[in-house]
């Protein structure tokens, strides 16, 4: 073979390889309130799905398929929310990981209902997604759970009477999260004084604190994200800095202590996750999210992480013709960061309560 | 030629698409190969340099925030409360840069606060006494002598995405922090990029996206920190690097704000979609596809232009294919068909020539030609003209007609076995018998071959009218086997005369035996009357003296009765004197003869070789033969010197002059007068040669030759055996081994010479019987 033959091969193939199209890859949508005031926990579950598509990746198990990662903002409302999933959908993705609050899963299931693409929450809780045969696939407990996890556990530690915070912007869950506690803990006989509603981006807060503590509850309870469970922790702490704080598990992000200072010393909190998990896996997993995004990883975190490894190991044992769901109910159980993960039919899967309180600026399991 | 044919006009336009494509190719992969790679490491460079340009026009636009806080710092350290807060309402209201600005003691707790009036009085109430101990920015900045500038946070109190800014305030070991929000930093992006189109990103150490000029949806949302542009920045004042965002390429640069601790990304579609990639990529199909079009549209002209000289020299090759006058061939302005106009205007000359060759042969040709066409049942499409002599036919048919009325066959069976026969080997021979157009059949010796022509599979069959030859060669057959019958016969006969014949010749030798023998007796009789004869005289001499001396004796006795006288006696004495003496004389002559007669019949039957002296018996053969010469008036000479001797066969000598006496007696002189024979003898060294010559009538010449052969006879039937020459020769060939020859003249006479040894060879067989 001559050098110019040689040169000609190499033409003909170099345009030929540049005329092919790429081999599809595994495309992975990311969904949630990014920029919102749960923006802190879509970016934790954000930055767990990063982490484990970063791994996947580097594992590289789809033989150079690759793995692409589409991240969209869920926006300030139901539409924007709706208007991200489908331009995810149109983006081909398989999978979509997203929707950080039941709320903002509710606005946008029937949008992959239509398009029969999977959506993986790892943070929904709402009961009412339970038990339904739907394109939604939860990672995390149910608010029945852990409303009978908190009620229970609260009451034996002596609250019995309590005054509630509602946040009213996701009431998908915190409605479903309060009727789920209020049954049991009614049932064990404690006994609900005040419940308020409050907006996110309201101002009135030390109102809505002064009102709560008005019938001199055992403790209060706040159904909100970290920022509203932080905020109103600052008001309660002006005015009665020694009443027991008990928030829900969506508030269980670093930035309910970094907001909350010491107001939120001593807050009691219900965590699905072990964040005093001192096993290798969750060690190496928290350094490297730690040196990837410069914070410690939340509840969110490690769900959504659990969610994407879960999805990206069920869709590289896939076979061409089978669907994502398929993949992902029959492949299982999935060993998860802390525990394992099985899917049942209507794609639930269970979690584990871990009872944390706030000590020196740090979640730690109760003693 | 197999495989697919395009016309010339295709072809080239083919040969034309082919090289444009090739140039199609070339061109490209000079732009793939070289351009390109120069185009992405311009685009690198520029984008370097805007990336370090942007960051630094941000970082001092951005400064002049820190600057701000760090006023208000100052101010603090000494103003009374109220001017902090003028200060800090101030630094809120005046150009929307930040959307609160706030004090922190040193324990964490705010103590004055300013927020953006957007956000409402409450906000700011609710702000002031809030611990914020645990914040990040806060715990930064309290343990950091200079400005801190914070990661993108979700700010508690405007419930937005926000860069905080934080200054250490010296006298009362407070912070001030400013809230920049992140719509802020966009906006600065874009006052710093000026008019420039560029796509830029603001990211954060963490990797978070603060402001993106083209997608404000991705600030906040997207986290870059895993790209190796964005680690080499980090270290690196600006690093350039193909990156890949949500499924497209990209050709990025980043560079670092040290003040700001962020990294500014420039970016542009990496790849064929690079705008210069592509504009490149665009120029190079836009001339590669206008010279190709351009091209394609010449093509067919130039094609046309080509292919209507090959047309023309296509169109003619194709009359003459067809047996047209092709007439003039076509010359042009290309060589190459020149030489092929008029190679084919040779080949068709040669070809013409050929043609009218093989018609005349065709035509010429004693035999019947017809060519058929087994497609069509074998239908006449063309025959010669033996061919209609043979079939009475009157000219060509029309082409088509039907194969069995023009050829046809006597037997319809016959010719489709020899037609199924032709189109299984291609190849038929055989007779047949076929009817003339006038019904007369005939039997036609037919040689048949296919061949494959323009019109498909032909077949000629060559035929001849062999009735007249077969019936000939039938006649010759019967001939033969006729007269091989004869000769059979006549083989047979030949068998008969033959055994006949050497029965006879059997029979004629002993005939032969038979006669020499009868001649031999017949010469012992000739000798035996021979000696009687001569012995008659002195016996009858010799018994009239006997009867004289009785009748004188017989006188006596008479007389003495009488008395007996003197004269008596005297008488008596007298006469018996004479007659003893006479009868002593002839008896021994008759005893002499005896003798003679004797010896003769010794040699003759005996066959004694002895020696002898010639004359001797030369005189008693001729003494034997007295009574024949006697009876015959022929004289005798000898003329045979004395004392001549000869080692030889006596008996033979003698047998042979006694046959050619003899043989002149009896033939040589008829009635003739003074008939003579003369024997002479004349010795010749170590032979003798012995003439016996007559004066006789001589042989006729056409005897001549055949004279010692045996039964030569001019005497047939009147006595003679035809046998004596022959044993002459014999004898004297054979016997005596010498020679003997004739020489005769009608008229004159004939003259015997034999030549003999005068010792005759030994173990000679002397039988000639």
């Amino acid at each position: 073979m001559t050098r110019w033959t040689r040169w000609a091969v190499l033409v003909v193939a170099a345009l030929l390889l540049a005329a092919c199209e790429r081999q599809q890859p595994v495309r992975i949508g990311f969904l949630a309130e990014l920029t919102g005031r749960t923006a802190d926990l879509a970016e934790a579950a954000r930055n767990g799905v990063t982490l484990a598509v970063d791994q996947f990746r580097e594992a590289d198990t789809r033989q150079g398929r690759g793995i692409e990662l589409l991240v969209r903002d869920s926006g300030p409302d139901a539409a924007s929310a709706r208007q991200a999933a489908e331009e995810l959908i149109q983006a081909r993705v398989d999978v979509i990981i997203g929707g950080t609050t039941s709320g903002m899963v509710s606005d946008v299931l029937p949008v992959v209902e239509r398009a029969k693409v999977l959506l993986i929450s790892p943070t929904a809780s709402a009961i009412e997604f339970h038990g339904k045969d739907d394109m939604l696939f939860r990672i995390n407990t149910t608010t029945r759970d852990n409303g009978h996890h908190y009620a229970a556990h609260y009451f034996q530690k002596g609250i019995r009477r309590l005054s509630i915070a509602v946040n009213e912007n996701n009431r998908a869950f915190s409605e479903s999260w309060l009727k789920e506690f209020r049954a049991a803990y009614e049932a064990l006989g404690g006994a609900i004084l005040a419940t308020t509603l409050f907006d996110s981006g309201s101002t009135r807060h030390a109102e809505v604190i002064a009102a709560l503590l008005q019938p001199r509850p055992d403790g209060l309870l706040f159904i909100g994200n970290a920022v509203d469970c932080a905020r109103l922790a600052q008001q309660t702490h002006k005015l009665d800095p020694q009443i027991p704080l008990i928030a829900v598990e969506w508030a269980g992000t670093e930035q309910l202590i970094e907001l909350g200072g010491r107001a939120v010393e001593g807050l009691m909190i219900v965590q699905n996750y072990n964040q005093d998990d001192s096993t290798d896996g969750y060690q190496q997993f928290q350094e490297a999210y730690r040196k990837r995004f410069g914070k410690g990883p939340v509840f969110g975190s490690v769900l959504a992480y659990d969610a994407a490894a879960v999805t990206l190991a069920a869709l590289a044992r896939r076979p061409p013709d089978m669907t994502a769901k398929e993949a992902l109910i029959k492949f299982g159980p999935y060993e998860g960061l802390q525990q394992s993960i099985q899917f049942d039919a209507n794609g639930d899967s269970n979690r584990s309560a871990y009872f944390m309180v706030i000590r020196n600026g740090r979640f730690v399991r109760e003693p | 030629m197999s495989g697919y044919q395009w016309r010339l006009r295709t072809s080239l336009i083919g040969l034309l698409a082919i090289i444009s494509s090739v140039t199609f190719l070339v061109v490209g992969a000079v732009l793939f190969l070289v351009r390109i790679p120069q185009i992405t490491a311009e685009t690198r460079a520029d984008l370097r340099l805007e990336a370090t340009d942007l960051a630094q026009r941000s970082t001092v636009m951005l400064g002049a925030l820190q600057t701000q806080l760090e006023l208000i710092a100052a101010v603090i350290s000494g103003a009374p409360a109220a001017d902090v807060q003028l200060a800090l309402e101030r630094a809120v209201g005046e150009n929307n840069a930040f959307t609160a600005v706030y004090q922190i003691d040193r324990d964490g707790t705010a103590l004055r606060a300013a927020v953006s009036p957007a956000l409402g009085a409450g906000r700011r109430q609710e702000l002031i006494g809030s611990d914020l101990s645990r914040d990040p920015l806060f715990g930064r900045t309290h343990a950091s002598q200079k400005p801190v500038w914070g990661d993108k946070y979700l700010s508690p109190v405007s419930s937005v995405l926000a860069i905080g800014i934080g200054v250490r305030v010296p006298v009362v070991d407070g912070v001030i922090i400013g809230e920049v929000p992140l719509d802020y930093i966009l906006r600065t992006l874009r006052a710093a990029s000026g008019r420039r189109n560029l796509t830029v990103w603001v990211v954060d150490r963490h990797g978070e996206i603060l402001a993106d000029s083209e997608n404000s949806s991705r600030v906040g949302v997207v986290n870059l920190a895993h790209e190796s542009l964005l680690r080499q920045a980090s270290t690196a004042a600006a690093t350039s690097a193909p990156m890949r965002f949500e499924g497209r390429d990209f050709e990025a640069a980043a560079a670092r704000s040290p003040l700001l601790g962020w990294s500014f990304v420039t970016r542009t579609p990496g790849g064929i979609v690079n705008p210069r990639v592509a504009s490149a990529i665009e120029l190079g199909i836009a001339t590669v596809a206008g010279s190709m079009l351009l091209g394609l549209a010449l093509a067919p002209f130039w094609a046309m232009g080509m292919a209507r000289p090959i047309s023309a020299i296509t169109e003619r090759a194709r009359q003459v294919a067809d047996g047209q006058p092709p007439g003039a061939w076509p010359r042009g302005r290309t060589i190459e068909l020149n030489e092929l106009s008029a190679d084919l205007e040779r080949m068709a000359t040669t070809l013409q020539e050929r043609q009218q060759e093989l018609e005349a042969i065709f035509d010429a040709s004693p035999v019947g030609i017809d060519v058929l066409d087994p497609a069509q049942d074998y239908a006449l499409i063309k025959r010669n003209d033996a061919s209609m002599g043979l079939f009475r036919a009157s000219g060509n048919p029309a082409p088509g007609a039907p194969g069995p009325n023009l050829t046809p066959w006597c037997d319809r069976i016959e010719r489709r076995a020899f037609y199924a026969t032709l189109e299984r080997d291609g190849f038929a021979r055989g007779e047949a018998w076929l009817r003339q157009t006038d019904g007369r059949q005939f039997l036609a010796a037919l040689t048949a071959q296919t061949f494959f022509s323009r019109g498909g599979a032909r077949a000629v069959v060559v035929s001849q009218d062999i009735t007249e030859m077969r019936r000939i060669e039938a006649e010759v057959r019967a001939l033969n086997a006729e007269l091989e019958a004869r000769v059979q016969r006549r083989t047979e006969q030949l068998h008969c005369a033959n055994a006949e014949l050497s029965s006879t010749v059997e029979r004629l030798r002993l005939t032969q035996n038979e006669l020499v023998r009868s001649e031999k007796l017949a010469a012992l009789g000739a000798l035996v009357a021979g000696v009687a004869h001569e012995l008659n005289t002195p016996l009858g001499n010799s018994v009239m003296a006997v009867s004289t001396l009785r009748n004188a004796l017989g006188a006596f006795h008479r007389e003495k009765e009488q008395g007996l006288k003197r004269s008596s006696l005297d008488r008596l004495l007298e006469a018996m004197e004479t007659g003893t003496d006479i009868a002593a004389r002839n008896l021994a002559r008759a005893a002499e003869l005896v003798a003679s007669f004797k010896q003769v019949a010794v040699d003759q039957t005996s066959a004694q070789r002895r020696v002898f002296t010639l004359d001797e018996v030369c005189n008693e053969i001729v003494l034997t033969l007295r009574p024949l010469l006697t009876r015959g008036e022929v004289a005798v000479t000898l003329d045979v010197p004395p004392g001549l001797r000869l080692d030889s066969y006596p008996g033979a000598l003698g047998q042979v002059l006694t046959n050619l006496i003899d043989n002149a007696v009896t033939h040589a002189f008829g009635d003739r007068r003074e008939a003579r024979v003369c024997i002479a003898a004349a010795e010749n060294g170590e032979h003798v040669t012995i003439r016996v010559r007559d004066n006789g009538g001589g042989i006729p010449p056409e005897l001549l030759s055949r004279i010692f052969d045996p039964f030569v006879t001019t005497r047939m039937g009147s006595g003679g055996s035809g046998l004596g020459l022959h044993i002459t020769y014999n004898l004297v060939a054979q016997a005596l081994g010498g020679s003997i020859e004739v020489d005769s003249a009608v008229g004159v006479g004939t003259t015997f010479t034999i030549s003999l040894p005068r010792v005759a060879p030994a173990a000679v067989n002397t039988s000639c019987d």
